[in-house]
């Protein structure tokens, strides 16, 4: 597929060729996951803090990730406030990672939903820090504004729940978030399938992250590849203007009676 | 001594099983009619009626069927990581007399705590072999193993280990406070059996015959601030269908009482009973995997665990139908890491070593995780 060559996902002053953001976890091996993130076309890669050993990160799963291939996004996964997701940013930080951090606080461990106000409060520290800050979020309308004017470099609404599959079931909230956004919108969580995936981006969306469909399909890298036509596929179609859908047919026109008039408009 | 307050006493699930209808649990459970088991493999979400229909001996027809939908959950869910862990015993000291245990006061053998010393041996070995995640257990002697000893024992694996958790007798919420500030951040209590008359009849002396004391103990620990909480039951004391028909009403319970709370559920079997245990009702293999199954259809999102009391074969053939949470090449005596001639609690079915296991559970296509959390993140340091 050809792709517009000026189409870059700019985030924090960074550009990316890629419009698609891959997770690490749930991959059956280290060897599994580097082959899907290369079939992906990725650039963007997080990976789990609390899996990493922070004493020795170069022994961890950072070692499997290229980080002259990707720009790596230590995420804070399994925090479950504000104060311990500042923690583990500062530790990474500490440790000799990048400043950059995926920010997800989720106290509920059964749905991993994200905690809006925690995730509100560790995003002004961390940004106070010098972090860049990509949250993760519900679909929120009024927090993804609140997040953007705090500074965050991304919103990062969820589709469904982690891990869920379900699509993009909170669409119509969705659809104001990138509507109103200010910052790239990264549709994070929930994507199933390709065609969710082609549909965020049809909607507008910067991009999109995908971990869970990749990771537990049957062929992870056959799935990466199709992921990533998806993703290209859904951008194409937004660039090019997509119609509207009509809801009835529209034959004629609400006019036409106008013409049958004898009297003149003037 | 363990101090019991009210307010200990008060907040329980005491009420919520009391209000449980036994019987009809029971005829459900018992219930000849057929059952479409099928149609529960499609359902996203199980009610409690289609819990007992899996539970129930009809459903094993369908086996097959409920380990492939079992299978997908847990991919969805957990994705293709198990966790890894292993219990350390720190003393066989006991003051209670339960049939069915190995450490039972009865026992006429030399007891053992481990000294701080020879923890740390323990600790070494260990972390030399790739665990990062202990279980350290202990029998219940309140006057031998106290809160002080517990909470040195926590302090000095935190030093060693990424997560410690515990598996003691139970005790107030103020002692629970004090080992979650010393780093610990898991609890595993097993009730054994919610069938209060053979509970009593299994739990012949010792703080342990309190079955109340014992069933709020989990949320004694939430309460607290563990983040994790190990609930269970001791396949072979009862009726386990509905041994486990109540332990998936008491994990419900705990996940909307304490929603922050992380829960994971174990079914050790009493394979080979001690010969002064007469009422062991044997639990099959069939069985086990049954409930299994139906564990994971009800509580998607749960930690299902497997230790080495069960062998291999079972073991690895679980892998990814169900289970999330494994340990490997455990000793269930205290010092066992470094070979001290101590009594061991039971004998493990399963004697492969750490990386035996993991070559297993790869070869199965999964990977597993040594390390999934840091108690340094929750603000705790080592002393």
């Amino acid at each position: 597929m050809t792709q517009r060559t000026n189409d870059h996902l700019i985030i924090a002053g960074k550009t990316f060729s890629s419009r698609l953001l891959m997770g690490t976890g749930k991959f059956a091996s280290k060897q599994t996951m580097r082959e899907a993130l290369v079939a992906s076309g990725t650039e963007i890669v997080t990976a789990a803090l609390r899996r990493v050993n922070l004493d020795q990160p170069e022994d961890n799963l950072f070692n499997f990730i290229d980080a002259k291939r990707y720009l790596i996004l230590p995420n804070t996964s399994g925090a479950r406030t504000a104060e311990e997701a500042v923690r583990l940013a500062r530790l990474a930080r500490a440790a000799g990672m990048p400043n950059w951090i995926k920010l997800e606080v989720t106290p509920d461990p059964r749905y991993l939903l994200p905690d809006g106000t925690e995730t509100l409060k560790a995003a002004e520290i961390l940004i106070k820090e010098g972090f860049v800050v990509l949250p993760y979020i519900n679909a929120d309308p009024i927090l993804a504004k609140k997040l953007a004017d705090l500074g965050t470099a991304t919103v990062m609404p969820l589709g469904s729940p982690i891990g869920s599959n379900q699509g993009l079931q909170t669409i119509e909230a969705l659809k104001i978030i990138i509507e109103q956004a200010t910052v790239p919108v990264v549709i994070d969580a929930g994507i199933g399938k390709p065609s969710d995936a082609a549909l965020a981006m049809e909607l507008g969306a910067d991009a999109v992250l995908i971990n869970t469909a990749v990771a537990t399909a049957g062929d992870p890298v056959l799935m990466a590849i199709a992921f990533s036509d998806a993703v290209r596929a859904g951008r194409a179609a937004y660039l090019s203007g997509l119609p509207e859908r009509q809801t009835t047919a529209d034959a004629s026109s609400p006019l036409e009676w106008l013409s049958k008039t004898s009297v003149t408009v003037k | 001594m363990v101090k019991q307050d009210k307010r200990d006493r008060k907040m329980s699930f005491t009420k919520t099983l009391a209000e449980l209808d036994l019987e009809q649990i029971n005829a459900k459970l018992c219930s000849t009619a057929d059952k479409n088991i099928s149609l529960l493999c499609k359902k996203n979400q199980l009610s409690y009626t289609d819990l007992l229909a899996l539970l129930n001996p009809k459903a094993i027809e369908l086996l097959a069927q409920l380990a492939r939908r079992s299978e997908q959950l847990t991919r969805q869910h957990f994705g293709r990581a198990i966790h890894m862990y292993a219990p350390v015993y720190l003393s066989n000291e006991c003051t209670n007399n339960c049939v069915y245990c190995g450490f039972n006061l009865e026992q006429a053998f030399q007891r053992k705590t481990l000294s701080v010393k020879e923890m740390e041996t323990e600790f070494e070995v260990l972390k030399n072999q790739g665990f990062d995640h202990v279980l350290l257990l202990t029998g219940e002697a309140p006057l031998k193993v106290d809160l002080t000893y517990l909470e040195s024992a926590v302090s000095l694996a935190s030093k060693f280990f990424a997560q410690v958790s515990l598996e003691i007798y139970p005790l107030g919420t103020e002692e629970y406070k004090r080992l979650v500030n010393a780093g610990a951040s898991g609890l595993t209590i097993y009730q054994e059996t919610y069938d209060r008359a053979i509970y009593k009849a299994v739990h012949l002396e010792g703080q342990k015959a309190d079955y109340e004391w014992r069933l709020a103990a989990p949320e004694r620990a939430l309460e607290a601030g563990f983040r994790k909480v190990g609930l269970g039951i001791l396949l072979g004391l009862a009726d386990w269908r509905l041994d486990a028909a109540i332990l998936a009403t008491h994990a419900q319970y705990l996940m909307k009482k304490y929603w922050q709370a992380e829960l994971s559920l174990s079914f050790p079997r009493i394979s080979k009973a001690p010969e002064n245990f007469a009422s062991h009702v044997p639990v099959s293999e069939q069985d086990l995997v049954q409930m299994v199954f139906a564990m994971r259809l009800f509580l998607p999102e749960i930690n299902l665990v497997l230790s080495t009391r069960e062998g291999a074969i079972l073991r690895d053939n679980l892998i990814g139908y169900g289970i999330t949470q494994i340990s490997a090449g455990s000793k269930t005596n205290p010092g066992g890491y470094q070979e001290l001639d101590t009594l061991e609690q039971f004998a493990v079915e399963d004697a492969r070593d750490l990386t035996e296991v993991i070559s297993a559970v790869n070869n199965k296509g999964y990977d597993i995780v040594l390390k999934d959390w840091d108690r340094t993140f929750q603000g705790v340091t080592c002393r």
